[in-house]
């Protein structure tokens, strides 16, 4: 069986048509399921727990990057302590706004994603661990007075203006040199620096580094999680044991 | 023998890049090639190659398999294989490799030693 996690903002007048077209095309595919919607007092986890548990074969998150992250949280938490239930997620993004992850797995949006569901081509992929939260693309965070600590053994410096990035599945540029991918059962840490306008001959640059264990304080920022979740430092991130299925695109840039 | 086109195929597959805004402290051990063109203070190792661009800046001891030195070291460097070191190198500590190439214009302050390929001939004290 399959089941539908819905966000709570898909059920707004606004994305009516849109989920009528996303309902129609899922019946006429033959993917009917059990639909579940998200409200406030909601647990998702405990949602997706008990869905598993009666047989569920696929979830499939219906919103944007935030249902898309709460959904594979629940799974991979379900699988620490159930690593053999490894159900395949699914992602239907409804509408543009905060949904640019979906690009990268090859899912279009709306109605057309039902398609790829259709398709079932599943892709087993790494996951980053920040504290207790997984993510699946990357954690970021300003350079401004943030400190970095790697495996115990040094730390970084950087005096200038930038973003740091931790990866797991790349959505940004990383340097040419650099392999990174989330079948590599690790993160990379990205530095980027911002290009000054006035100087031309400061043209900042990117850093790269390998690491098992790392440990970022920032005490004026907080990290953003796969573009939907602000967790205030310190943090510490490493790659998670738990791996998903993700029923990814044929177009997904990976 | 280790030409420039290798050089470059080196570090088409890099693991770690220090950036030209970058410092790092501590020991810095990595597995694959490793490419340098920030601060350094500490330790670097690498079982592969290292390259240290012409602004950076290293106050720390070296061991690689094969190195591309064009920057400031105040360390001593031991390399397991080929050591090329450009014009723009300023070294201050001992250099231990088995092949190496100095550059008319790179500075070097300390003792040099070859040896036959192997790291653990401690010949430099």
């Amino acid at each position: 069986m399959h089941v539908y996690i819905y966000d709570s903002y898909v059920n707004d007048r606004k994305n009516q048509s849109i989920i009528s077209k996303i309902e129609t095309r899922i019946t006429d595919l033959g993917l009917g399921g059990k639909i579940i919607r998200i409200g406030m007092f909601n647990s998702i986890y405990n949602a997706i727990e008990n869905e598993i548990n009666k047989g569920a074969k696929t979830i499939i998150a219906v919103g944007n990057n935030n249902i898309f992250n709460q959904v594979i949280n629940s799974v991979a938490k379900f699988l620490t302590s159930t690593p053999k239930k490894n159900i395949p997620i699914g992602f239907i993004p409804v509408g543009k706004q905060n949904n640019e992850k979906a690009q990268f797995t090859g899912i279009p949006f709306n109605e057309e994603a039902c398609d790829i569901l259709s398709a079932r081509r599943i892709d087993l992929l790494d996951l980053g661990k920040i504290n207790n939260q997984y993510f699946l693309f990357e954690a970021k965070i300003p350079t401004k007075g943030t400190t970095i600590e790697i495996d115990k053994n040094f730390s970084i410096e950087i005096d200038k203006s930038g973003d740091i990035y931790i990866v797991n599945l790349p959505t940004i540029n990383m340097p040419k040199e650099i392999n990174s991918s989330a079948h590599d059962d690790c993160l990379e840490l990205l530095i980027n620096i911002n290009k000054s306008s006035f100087l031309l001959k400061d043209s900042g640059g990117q850093s790269v580094f390998n690491f098992k264990k790392l440990k970022i304080i920032n005490n004026s920022f907080p990290i953003t999680v796969d573009s939907s979740l602000k967790l205030p430092t310190p943090v510490e991130i490493e790659i998670a044991k738990e791996k998903i299925n993700l029923i990814v695109g044929k177009n997904r840039k990976f | 023998m280790f030409n420039k086109e290798n050089n470059e195929m080196s570090t088409k597959d890099a693991e770690t890049i220090i950036g030209p805004s970058i410092k790092v402290k501590g020991n810095f051990h990595g597995e694959g090639n490793i490419i340098i063109e920030g601060i350094v203070e500490g330790s670097v190792k690498t079982d592969k190659f290292l390259l240290i661009g012409n602004k950076s800046i290293i106050t720390a001891s070296i061991q690689a398999n094969d190195a591309k030195i064009g920057g400031e070291i105040k360390g001593n460097i031991k390399i397991n294989g080929y050591l090329e070191i450009t014009k723009t190198a300023k070294i201050f500590g001992d250099i231990e490799a088995s092949l190496i190439s100095i550059e008319k214009g790179a500075v070097i302050n300390g003792r040099c030693s070859m040896v036959a390929g192997n790291v653990k001939n401690d010949s430099i004290k």
